[in-house]
């Protein structure tokens, strides 16, 4: 992981947090919606990062000569 | 993937193209969704049944939908996607910013996309034209949009080319105005943190004159100066030859941006908006017709000679027909700002034509054929799969377009008439429900030339997923045939 | 005048994008500023007030329903404009709108001036089934609106929320919120107070204590194009 991928990576997690905060707290169907597909998104986009990563990480071993 | 691409003469210079495939795949997607949800609402416009007594289904739900789709998602993901490839490539630098800030640009963008279009169904909508999304879902658009605005000119900051190419002056502008228009138009308080409902900031006729400032500039800096932006770059590109005159670029750019902002008052002829006001932005619009042309004339004159590549080049074909409806419908507008002519239009369908006159015949159109030059470049194939669907397309949706826009200005001529008309003892003569009977065969031709133009859109998708797949279009290593779109410039 | 050469622009990002911003910032600021400035802009009219909460309620249902999208809300100054809908709007009569609602497109009839054209059971019926009433509308049917509950839990902040923007809710009409959403939303409750707080205010045939988004979208339209006397305005004084 690089700090790019830190950065963005916290940052969209403290967007899924808020997400959940206000679902928590919502008055009407329309946040009660955003509040959990923002956190749903959060929790999606953070996985793909870390996803990426991995494969750059095992991409860069194989093509070092490491073993699996 | 993030593997280094080398260009074949020039440094070793890795662009992130990946983003801009995932832009351009979105934008490909959402056209299809605006124009069949276009074609749903023209359909529930002839036949009211179509609106099945749902309320997730009626015209009233779906008609953001369709505008949103259309302008933002089709429109948006475009820009995005060119603006990145042409900002690049004409700085000679990679975008700037790690990866995963481009990803979070491109998925929350297109997050945005989704959760307004779901609160409309929903029936979450701040009523205002084009400003249709409620407080949150904005909140949410103005922090992808600063990061949007951050990385484009970050990356111009870091160029390796001294001079800033014109294409990304206009895409710059777009970018800023558009996060000033935004912003000050959507000026509101929520009800509560926790409800997705606001009250704007404005009322009444302040309200009406910032929406239309607002409204009026999101088709000329969204839907007109971005898009020339594209044209700034892939029609020189295409044509083989530099842009017409570089002279005539610095004046319409700068004369451009700045009589747009003041048109905004000709949505608001003869209502309650103080007369100074309607004068002044009648006045500006017809000074607008100026720089448009400017631009126009740019764009056409490129092509000199090099109109026989039109022959051999189906997608620059796109591109200049986009051009000469820019042409077309930046002289309606002024047209149609004159108060006289107005005191017709105002309201009745002329209005739509003219606004898919713009948004099919330039808007589309100019897409289409960066979409066409685009992709066998990202996606290193030796051309498009197939010269004659893109000519199929091409025609197909001239010809949509044709029969919407004919449609449309007999259904409006005849509505402001009909509204007007008196009999011979001095009565109005047609009930307003005679108007509605009176126009519904010119709705039908209407769908008819939408459905053309989605069927068009359909072919295209076809065309460029055969491409992106098939064999036949396969890179090989060996000289690649003359004049072809290749990658890595 | 220090003449700033192209090339210099083109060759600082920096630059280009402060000119830019300076360049189009002009139109809006000489358009709109004065709006709020110029205290002819608005001319204060006899009548004008406030939507009572039922009206509110029903205002907002309109404006998310996109009604505005058919419906216009502003007569123009037009001859046969003010003879097929009435008086031409005055700017005064839609400034506590937020959002207005003047629309740009009229595949139905105006509506600025739809108050006490027809009966609220005209309007229950046309918007459950418009075809029925008009048998050319192209208008989709809103008969979900007299199956839905209509939620009120928030009325006061939204009244609040409004007073705060700049429209003129008491703290006595605040209070009373709630009741007097209730009583205008059935016509047989006294109505002594609402039309007290909110003169013009139309009671609608709504089942007690049962308010419908029907019911407070009926209350709105009636109120639509009422509140102002035209018998006791004088062109003059209409003159900027």
């Amino acid at each position: 992981m690089n700090l790019g991928d830190i950065i963005v990576g916290a940052f969209v997690a403290l967007l899924g947090l808020i997400g959940l905060v206000l679902a928590g707290g919502a008055l009407d169907q329309e946040i009660y919606l955003f509040g959990l597909s923002l956190f749903a998104f959060a929790v999606a986009f953070d996985w793909g990062l870390m996803l990426k990563a991995n494969r750059r990480a095992e991409a860069a071993r194989a093509r070092s000569g490491a073993h699996g | 993937m993030a593997e280094a691409v080398l260009a074949p003469a020039s440094p070793a210079i890795s662009y992130n193209d990946e983003v801009i495939k995932k832009f351009t795949i979105a934008s490909v997607f959402w056209g299809i969704v605006a124009m069949t949800v276009g074609v749903y609402i023209a359909t529930e416009l002839c036949w009211p049944a179509f609106n099945l007594g749902l309320s997730f289904l009626n015209f009233g739900r779906l008609r953001p939908v369709h505008t949103s789709a259309a302008i933002f998602a089709f429109g948006g993901n475009a820009l995005f996607a060119t603006s990145f490839y042409v900002v690049q490539r004409t700085c000679r630098a990679r975008l700037a910013g790690p990866e995963a800030l481009h990803d979070f640009l491109f998925w929350g963008y297109n997050f945005f996309i989704v959760m307004a279009a779901l609160s409309y169904v929903m029936g979450y909508s701040r009523g205002q034209e084009y400003s249709e999304p409620e407080w949150h879902i904005t909140v949410f658009l103005v922090v992808v949009w600063v990061l949007y605005a951050a990385v484009f000119i970050a990356t111009l900051l870091k160029r390796a080319e001294p001079h800033i190419y014109v294409a990304n002056w206009f895409y710059l502008a777009f970018i800023l105005t558009v996060a000033v228009l935004v912003l000050v138009n959507n000026a509101a308080l929520p009800v509560s943190p926790f409800a997705g409902k606001s009250y704007v900031v404005y009322s009444g006729v302040q309200n009406a004159m910032v929406q239309w400032w607002y409204g009026h500039n999101a088709v000329g800096f969204f839907l007109t100066a971005a898009f020339l932006g594209m044209m700034y770059y892939f029609i020189p590109k295409q044509a083989g030859r530099p842009v017409y005159s570089y002279r005539l670029s610095v004046v319409h750019f700068w004369s451009l941006i700045f009589l747009y902002m003041w048109a905004g008052p000709h949505h608001l002829h003869y209502t309650s908006l103080p007369d100074w006001t309607q004068t002044l932005g009648m006045a500006f619009s017809i000074m607008l017709w100026m720089p448009s042309w400017g631009g126009m004339i740019n764009g056409l004159m490129t092509l000199s000679g090099a109109w026989d590549k039109l022959r051999t080049d189906p997608a620059l074909r796109f591109s200049v027909t986009a051009v000469g409806f820019y042409g077309m419908s930046t002289f309606e507008g002024p047209v149609m700002s004159i108060r006289e002519v107005n005191s017709l239009a105002h309201y009745t369908d002329w209005v739509i034509g003219h606004v898919h006159s713009g948004a099919l015949g330039w808007v589309a159109f100019i897409t289409f054929g960066a979409i066409y030059y685009m992709v066998p470049a990202l996606w290193r194939r030796s051309g498009l799969y197939s010269n004659k669907l893109v000519a199929w397309h091409y025609w197909i949706a001239t010809l949509g377009i044709v029969f919407y826009i004919s449609a449309m200005w007999v259904a409006g001529i005849m509505q402001g008439l009909m509204w007007r008309a008196y009999d011979q003892f001095g009565f109005l003569q047609y009930s307003f429900s005679e108007a509605v009977s009176a126009v519904h065969p010119y709705y039908v031709i209407r769908l008819l030339g939408g459905l053309m133009f989605l069927t068009g859109m359909l072919m295209m998708t076809y065309n460029l997923i055969q491409t992106v797949r098939s064999p036949s279009t396969q890179r090989r290593e060996a000289a690649l045939p003359a004049g072809l779109a290749v990658a890595g410039e | 005048m220090f003449k700033i050469r192209h090339e210099t622009i083109e060759k600082n990002a920096i630059l280009l994008l402060v000119l830019t911003v300076i360049t189009v910032a002009i139109g809006g600021i000489v358009e709109i500023v004065p709006l709020f400035t110029i205290e002819t802009t608005v001319e204060p009219v006899k009548g004008v007030r406030p939507y009572s909460p039922l009206e509110l309620a029903g205002r907002n249902i309109y404006v998310r329903e996109g009604c505005y999208l058919c419906h216009s809300q502003q007569i123009r100054t037009l001859k046969d404009e003010v003879e097929r809908y009435g008086h031409y709007s005055l700017a005064a009569e839609s400034m506590y709108d937020r959002p207005f609602q003047w629309g740009s497109k009229r595949i139905g009839p105006d509506l600025a001036r739809v108050g006490g054209r027809y009966s609220s059971d005209w309007h229950y019926a046309h918007l459950r089934h418009p075809q029925a009433l008009v048998p050319e509308s192209l208008m989709p049917s809103y008969a979900f609106l007299a199956a839905t509950r209509l939620n009120y839990d928030l009325i006061e902040r939204h009244m609040s929320v409004q007073r705060t923007l700049g429209v003129p809710y008491t703290d006595e009409e605040i209070a009373n919120a709630r009741q007097d959403l209730l009583a205008q939303a059935n016509a047989q409750d006294d109505q002594d107070a609402v039309v007290k707080r909110y003169p013009k205010a139309v009671a609608v045939p709504g089942q007690p204590g049962f308010p419908t988004e029907m019911d407070a979208l009926v209350a709105y339209l009636q109120v639509l194009g009422t509140m102002v006397d035209f018998a006791d305005i004088a062109v003059e004084k209409l003159q900027q």
